[in-house]
C-alpha cells in the first residue's frame, strides 16, 4: 500500500511539474462529473416530493437543476479526458526518455547479455506503458472516491441502516476478485496450449514458413493440431468461467438482499412517515449506483497498484545503475597506440556466471599491425573484442594502450578512439544518413563525411538504388527499402568508416551467406581499410574470422580454444608448428585442394 | 429482461402507498433474479465469442494452408491482412468473438432504452417520451460518431506511432546495446525519441480536440435543455393541488427512465471499444477470402489446368524444366528462360550469386508457383496436370529459412512425414546421420522435449543444431517415400567443423535420391554428380567442378577467390573478377 501512495505521489509530482495546468482541468472536471452522479439522484427525489407536494414551481426549479446536474455528469468526463490524456502522453514521453537512459546509462555492458536482464528490461518497457496509466487511473480514482463518499454520505443521513448497502457492497467486489482469481489460475495453466496456438497462428500468417508446411503435407495436421488445442482451451475456460459465473452470481445475490432490504427499510420509514417519496426514489437510485462505483474503484485501485510496482523497478533499476557507476575515471585517453595494446594475465567472468569464459591471456598486439582471432563458436573470440572496447572491465588482468591502462581510462573517452563492426550489429533502420553518420556523432548530419564513408565502403552503388542519403532502409520505421544482408553489411561497414582516425579497429566477419563474389570484395574493403588505420594512425586493425581463407593476409594470427590462447604467430609458422590451427585449416583447404 | 425489471420496480416503489406491497416484493423479486442472472449471461456471451473466435482461427489456418496458393498468401496486401488478424489475435483483447460481446450487449441496452420510452409515453404522455428519445440517441450517435472518427483516424496515426515505437525499441532492447554504447549514441536516440514522440502527440492532440472539443459542447447544450425539457413536462403532468397517489408513482417512473435515457449518451465500455476494433479482424479476413478468390478465378480463366490428375509418387526418370520463365512482377522476370535437366538418381548442385533466382527454382520445382512461360516435367508429366499432395510427398527440402517448431523433438523430425511420427527407430536414425546423435541423450525427456524454452520442460538449441535438425526433417522424408531432396544453403549455420563433416558425409546423404544443393560454400557443392550456375534466371554452365573450372568461366572465378588464399605462397595475385554487383 505504501508502495502504491508512493508511486501515486511520484505520478502526480511529475505531472505537476510537467503540466500543471492540464492537470488540474482534468482533476476539477473529473470531480464534478462524478459528483454530479449523485447530485442527479438528489434533484430527482427532491423533484418528486415537490409534486408529491402539489408544488409544481418547486418540481419545475428541481426538474431544471436535475438537467443541469445530468448534462454535467454525462459530458464532463469527456472533456476532462481531452486534459489527462494529454497529460498522460506527456508522462509517457519523458518516462521513455528517462528508460532510454537507464538501460543504456552504464559505460559498461554489465549484465546486457544476461538473460534475466534481458527479461527485467523487456518488464520495464510494459511498466512505463502501465506507469502512463496511473495518471489516468490516478485521476479518475480520486473523482470515485469522492463519489463514493457522498452517496455514503447521503444515505446515511437518511438513515443510519442503509449504510448497510456500502459495507455489502463489499461483498460481490471480493467474490468477483476471487473469480477473477480462478480465471487467471485457468489462463495461467494453459498458458502452454496458448503458447502453442500462438506459435500455429504465427507459421499460418508469415509467408516464409508456408512453403515449408506446403511441401511436408503438414497443413491437415495443423489444422487438427489448433482445432485440438483451441478446443481444449476452450473447455478449460469453461469450466472456469462456470465457477466464475458462481461465484459472481452469490454475491450479487447478497448484494440484492441487501438493496431489497434497504428499499423495504425506506419503504417502511415512508408509511411511518420518517421518508417521503422522493426520499424512496433517491435509495432507489443511489443503491444502484454504489455497487458499481466502488467495484470501479477498487478496479482503479488495482491498475494504480499495478503501475506503482512499475515505479518501484524503475527506481531500482536506476539506483542500481548510480550505485555501479563507481568512481570517475579522468585519464585521458591515449592519444596513440605508442607500442602496442597488450593483454596482461587477463580473466573475464560474465556477472552472474559460474565459470570463466577467458583465462589468463597474455598477448600484444602490436601497433601498425592487422591481427586476425581464429577460433571454433565459444571459444571467446567476441568477449576478447568486448574488453578492448571497453564494453566489459576484465575480472583479472590489465589492458594496457601505450602503457595507459584501460581501467583509468572512461570507457566513453575510450571508445572515441575506436571503431568497430559487430558480426550482429544493428540494422538501424532510420534514413540511410542516419544509419550511417551515426557511426560519428559529430558529422551525422554532413552529407560530406557521409558520403566518402559510404563510397569508401563500396555501397555507393546501393545508395544510389535506394534514393539517396534520406531514403529509409528497412521497414521497421517507415515503408523504406528492405536490403539483403550483404547489403547490411556495407551500411554497417560504411558506419564503421564514420571513423577516420581509429586507435583500434574491430570487425567481426559476418555469418550470414554472402556469395562468394560480395564475400571477397568485403575482405578486400576490410583489409584496405586495416592498411589505411596502420599507415595513418598507427592503429590495431583486429578481425575475428570464421572463413581460415582470409587469415593468410593478417600480420598476426591468435588461436583462441576454450577462452586459452593455444596458438599465436604467423600464417606460416602455424601451419609449419601443424597444431590446432594447422588442422583447422586443413580441414576447410581440403574443399579447394585440386 | 432487465427494462422490464426496472419498470416494475418503479412502478411499485412508487404506486400507492397501501396497495403496492405486491407489487413491491414483484419488483424486488425481478431484481433479484436479473442479479443471479447477470453472471450466466456474460457466461453465455464468453462463450458465444470463444465459438466466434475458434471458428475465425479455424478458418484462418485452414484457408492459408489448405486452400491458398503461394503466390496468394505471398501478395503483400493479403500479407497486410493476415498479419493484420494476426496482431488481433496476438492481443486477444478485440477479436471478432468480443466484437459480438460488445454487439449482445449493445441490444442489452437499446432494450433497456426502449422500455425507458414506453413507460414515459404511458406516464407522461408522447411528448416527454419522443423528447426523451431523441435526446438519447442523438447523443448516443454524438459518441459513436467521435468514436468511429478516431478509429479510423488510427490509420493515419499508424506511421508515427511506428516511427515512435521502432526509436523506442531501438534505444531500449539489447539487440543495440553494443552499438550504443560504443558510439555513444545514448542521448541521441534520445532526442531522437522525444521529437518522434512529441510530433506522434501533437497529432494525437490536435485530432482528439477537434472531434472531443467542440461538438460536444453542443451535445452537452443539448442534453441539458433536452433534459430539462422533459423534466418539465413530467413535472408539470401532475398538475396542481394535491395529486393523487397515482400520479406520484407515475412521476417516480418518469424520471428513472428520463435519467435513464439521458444516460444512453455515455461511453460503453463494454460494447463500445469491442465493436469499433473487433470488426477489423473480422474484416480483413473477408477481404483474404475474396482476394483469393479472384485470384484462384483469374488463375482458371487464364487457361491453367487444374493439378488434380496424374498421381507422381516418385520421381523414375527425371525432373525437366523447359524454358521455364517466372516473376513476382511482370517486368523483372526472375527466371527467365531457365532450361535444366534433373536425372534421377544423381545429385545436382546450383551455385550463383545472390538473387540468382535459386530459391524461387525450388519453389516451382516444388509445384508451389506455377511458370508464367515453359514446363515444368517429372517423367514426362506437366506438372500442372500432378496430384500436388501426392508430388509434395515425393519430395523434401531444407529452406534456408527452415521452421522451428515449438513442439517436441520427436515432432520437429517427423513434420515431412507427420503421418510416421510414431516410427522413433527412424527419428533417432536421422539424427544420428546429421551429426546430432547424441542430443537425445541431454535432453530431459527424450525426443518428446519441447524445443523451446517457452513451453515447460522445453531447451533451446544453437543455430547450428537447428540446421542440423531441418536437415534430418528431409531426411526423414526420404526415408519415408520421398524421392527428391532439396537442400538450401545447409551449412550456413555450421562452424568449420560441421562444414567439413558435412562434406565428409555427402554422398551418404544423397545416396539414392535426386538431390538438389544450394550452397556458396564450395565445400558443399564440389562432390555433386554436376554443377550448374545460375546466373540472370537461366543457367549458364553446367559440369562437373573439374570441368567447369576448366572452362574458366563465373564458377571457376568464383572458386578461385576462395580457394585462392589456400593454395599456398605464390598464388595467382590478380584481382579477381568482379562479377554483377548484387550483394
Amino acid at each position: 500500500m505504501t508502495e502504491t501512495l508512493y508511486g501515486l505521489r511520484y505520478m502526480f509530482v511529475l505531472g505537476w511539474r510537467l503540466d500543471r495546468g492540464r492537470l488540474l482541468a482534468g482533476a476539477g472536471m473529473l470531480l464534478l462529473a462524478a459528483l454530479a452522479t449523485p447530485a442527479v439522484a438528489v434533484s430527482l427525489g427532491w423533484l418528486v416530493d415537490g409534486v408529491a407536494a402539489g408544488q409544481p414551481d418547486l418540481a419545475v426549479r428541481w426538474a431544471v437543476v436535475a438537467a443541469g446536474a445530468l448534462g454535467i455528469e454525462l459530458t464532463l468526463d469527456n472533456f476532462a479526458h481531452i486534459y489527462y490524456f494529454e497529460l498522460s502522453e506527456l508522462t509517457d514521453e519523458q518516462l521513455n526518455r528517462d528508460l532510454i537512459r537507464l538501460v543504456n546509462g552504464t559505460s559498461r555492458l554489465d549484465r546486457r547479455d544476461d538473460p534475466a536482464f534481458g527479461d527485467r528490461i523487456d518488464l520495464l518497457r510494459q511498466d512505463v506503458l502501465q506507469m502512463r496509466m496511473t495518471v489516468q487511473s490516478g485521476l479518475q480514482l480520486g473523482a470515485i472516491v469522492a463519489q463514493v463518499l457522498f452517496t455514503t454520505v447521503l444515505l446515511a443521513t437518511l438513515s443510519p441502516v442503509l449504510l448497510v448497502l456500502p459495507i455489502v457492497a463489499l461483498a460481490p467486489i471480493f467474490l468477483g476478485q476471487r473469480a477473477e482469481q480462478i480465471l487467471q489460475v485457468t489462463r495461467e495453466e494453459q498458458s502452454p496450449t496458448t503458447r502453442s496456438i500462438r506459435h500455429l497462428r504465427l507459421l499460418t500468417t508469415n509467408p516464409a514458413s508456408h512453403k515449408e508446411i506446403q511441401i511436408a503435407g503438414s497443413a491437415a495436421y495443423f489444422v487438427a493440431q489448433q482445432d485440438r488445442l483451441l478446443g481444449a482451451y476452450g473447455s478449460a475456460m469453461r469450466r472456469a468461467q462456470g465457477r466464475h459465473a458462481l461465484l459472481m452470481a452469490g454475491g450479487q445475490v447478497l448484494f440484492a438482499l441487501a438493496y431489497v432490504g434497504s428499499v423495504l427499510w425506506v419503504y417502511t420509514m415512508g408509511r411511518r412517515g420518517e421518508a417521503s417519496i422522493g426520499d424512496v426514489v433517491l435509495v432507489v437510485s443511489l443503491a444502484t449506483q454504489i455497487g458499481a462505483q466502488m467495484a470501479s474503484g477498487l478496479d482503479l485501485l488495482g491498475v494504480v497498484h499495478r503501475s506503482a510496482a512499475g515505479v518501484r523497478r524503475f527506481f531500482a533499476l536506476e539506483r542500481e545503475n548510480s550505485a555501479g557507476a563507481g568512481p570517475a575515471m579522468d585519464t585521458p585517453a591515449p592519444a596513440s597506440v605508442g607500442d602496442g595494446i597488450c593483454l596482461e594475465a587477463v580473466g573475464f567472468t560474465y556477472p552472474g556466471a559460474a565459470a570463466e569464459t577467458l583465462h589468463d591471456v597474455d598477448l600484444r598486439l602490436p601497433a601498425g599491425r592487422s591481427v586476425a582471432l581464429v577460433g571454433e563458436n565459444g571459444a571467446g573470440k567476441s568477449t576478447l573484442i568486448a574488453l578492448l572496447l571497453g564494453l566489459y572491465a576484465p575480472t583479472r588482468g590489465r589492458l594496457l594502450v601505450n602503457g595507459v591502462d584501460l581501467a583509468e581510462v572512461s570507457p566513453e573517452l575510450w571508445r572515441t578512439r575506436v571503431a568497430a563492426l559487430f558480426q550482429d550489429f544493428a540494422k538501424v533502420e532510420l534514413s540511410l544518413q542516419h544509419s550511417v553518420g551515426i557511426g560519428n556523432l559529430p558529422e551525422v548530419e554532413s552529407r560530406e563525411a557521409v558520403g566518402v564513408a559510404v563510397e569508401r565502403a563500396g555501397a555507393d552503388v546501393l545508395a544510389e538504388r535506394v534514393g539517396g542519403p534520406d531514403a529509409l532502409l528497412g521497414m521497421a520505421y517507415g515503408d523504406g527499402q528492405d536490403l539483403s544482408g550483404g547489403q547490411w553489411q556495407r551500411v554497417g561497414f560504411a558506419r564503421t568508416l564514420m571513423r577516420t582516425r581509429p586507435l583500434l579497429l574491430a570487425l567481426d566477419e559476418p555469418a550470414s551467406a554472402l556469395d562468394a563474389m560480395a564475400e571477397q570484395r568485403l575482405v578486400d574493403a576490410y583489409q584496405a581499410m586495416a592498411k589505411e588505420v596502420a599507415v595513418m594512425v598507427g592503429g590495431v586493425t583486429l578481425f575475428v574470422t570464421h572463413r581460415l581463407s582470409t587469415v593468410r593476409l593478417a600480420d598476426l594470427v591468435v588461436v583462441l580454444d576454450g577462452g586459452r590462447i593455444v596458438e599465436q604467430g604467423t600464417h606460416d609458422e602455424l601451419v609449419a608448428l601443424d597444431g590446432r590451427y594447422a588442422q583447422l585449416y586443413a580441414s576447410q583447404a581440403r574443399a579447394y585442394a585440386d | 429482461m432487465v427494462g422490464i425489471g426496472i419498470a416494475l420496480q418503479h412502478l411499485a416503489a412508487g404506486g400507492d402507498l397501501d396497495a403496492a406491497g405486491r407489487w413491491l416484493g414483484l419488483a424486488l423479486g425481478a431484481f433479484i433474479l436479473q442479479q443471479c442472472l447477470a453472471p450466466l449471461q456474460l457466461l453465455a456471451s464468453k462463450e458465444i465469442a470463444r465459438r466466434i473466435d475458434h471458428y475465425c482461427l479455424t478458418r484462418l489456418v485452414s484457408f492459408v494452408l489448405l486452400d491458398a496458393p503461394l503466390a496468394v498468401i505471398e501478395r503483400s496486401d493479403v500479407a497486410d491482412r493476415l498479419s493484420m488478424v494476426g496482431e488481433v489475435f496476438e492481443q486477444w483483447t478485440f477479436t471478432p468473438g468480443a466484437a459480438t460481446e460488445g454487439g449482445l450487449a449493445l441490444v442489452a441496452r437499446y432494450t433497456q432504452l426502449c422500455g425507458a420510452v414506453v413507460i414515459l409515453a404511458v406516464t407522461s404522455g408522447p411528448w416527454a417520451a419522443v423528447t426523451a428519445a431523441v435526446i438519447a440517441l442523438i447523443i448516443r450517435r454524438g459518441r459513436s460518431e467521435a468514436f468511429f472518427h478516431w478509429g479510423r483516424l488510427n490509420k493515419q496515426f499508424t506511421p508515427l506511432n511506428r516511427r515512435a515505437t521502432y526509436v523506442r525499441e531501438l534505444a531500449t532492447s539489447t539487440r543495440a546495446a553494443k552499438d550504443i554504447r560504443t558510439l555513444g549514441l545514448v542521448s541521441w536516440v534520445g532526442d531522437r525519441y522525444t521529437a518522434e514522440a512529441g510530433g506522434l502527440h501533437r497529432t494525437l492532440w490536435y485530432w482528439r480536440r477537434r472531434l472531443y472539443g467542440r461538438p460536444f459542447v453542443l451535445y452537452t447544450v443539448l442534453a441539458m435543455v433536452g433534459a430539462a425539457t422533459a423534466l418539465v413536462i413530467v413535472s408539470r403532468t401532475a398538475g396542481g393541488g394535491a395529486p393523487d397517489p397515482a400520479e406520484v408513482g407515475a412521476t417516480v417512473m418518469a424520471v428513472q427512465a428520463l435519467a435513464l435515457c439521458a444516460r444512453f449518451g455515455i461511453v460503453f465500455q463494454e460494447s463500445d471499444i469491442k465493436m469499433v476494433f473487433g470488426r477489423v479482424a473480422w474484416e480483413a479476413l473477408l477481404e483474404i477470402d475474396q482476394i483469393a478468390r479472384d485470384a484462384i478465378a483469374e488463375q482458371r480463366r487464364s487457361g491453367a489446368r487444374a493439378g488434380t490428375g496424374v498421381r507422381v509418387e516418385r520421381a523414375r526418370s527425371g525432373i525437366r524444366f523447359c524454358g521455364v520463365h517466372f516473376g513476382y512482377r511482370p517486368d523483372q522476370p526472375v527466371i527467365d528462360g531457365l532450361d535444366l535437366e534433373l536425372r534421377a538418381g544423381t545429385s545436382t548442385a546450383i551455385v550463383g550469386v545472390n538473387g540468382a533466382g535459386k530459391t524461387t527454382l525450388v519453389k516451382l520445382l516444388a509445384g508451389l508457383y506455377r511458370p508464367d512461360a515453359g514446363v515444368v516435367t517429372v517423367d514426362g508429366h506437366d506438372l500442372r496436370d500432378v496430384d500436388p499432395a501426392a508430388w509434395t510427398n515425393a519430395i523434401a527440402v531444407t529452406f534456408q529459412d527452415f521452421i522451428r517448431y515449438e513442439t517436441s523433438l520427436r515432432d520437429n523430425v517427423a513434420m515431412s512425414a507427420i503421418g510416421h511420427r510414431d516410427d522413433s527407430a527412424g527419428i533417432l536414425a536421422e539424427l544420428e546421420r546429421v551429426g546430432l546423435g547424441d542430443l537425445t541423450a541431454g535432453l530431459p525427456a527424450g525426443l518428446e522435449t519441447p524445443l523451446t524454452r517457452a513451453l515447460p520442460g522445453g531447451r533451446e538449441l544453437s543455430g547450428g543444431q537447428w540446421q542440423r535438425l531441418a536437415m534430418a526433417r528431409s531426411l526423414f522424408a526420404v526415408r519415408h517415400g520421398a524421392s527428391v531432396l532439396v537442400l538450401d544453403e545447409p551449412t550456413s549455420q555450421l562452424d568449420a567443423r560441421g562444414e567439413a563433416e558435412f562434406y565428409d558425409r555427402f554422398l551418404d546423404l544423397t545416396r539414392g535420391v535426386t538431390s538438389v544443393i544450394i550452397s556458396h560454400r564450395f565445400s558443399s557443392v564440389r562432390r555433386a554428380d554436376r554443377i550448374v550456375v545460375l546466373d540472370g534466371g537461366r543457367v549458364t554452365e553446367s559440369g562437373s567442378h573439374n570441368e567447369l573450372v576448366a572452362e574458366g568461366g563465373i564458377y571457376a572465378r568464383m572458386f578461385a577467390v576462395q580457394a585462392r588464399r589456400f593454395e599456398h605462397a605464390g598464388a595467382e595475385g590478380g584481382p579477381a573478377g568482379r562479377g554483377p554487383d548484387l550483394d
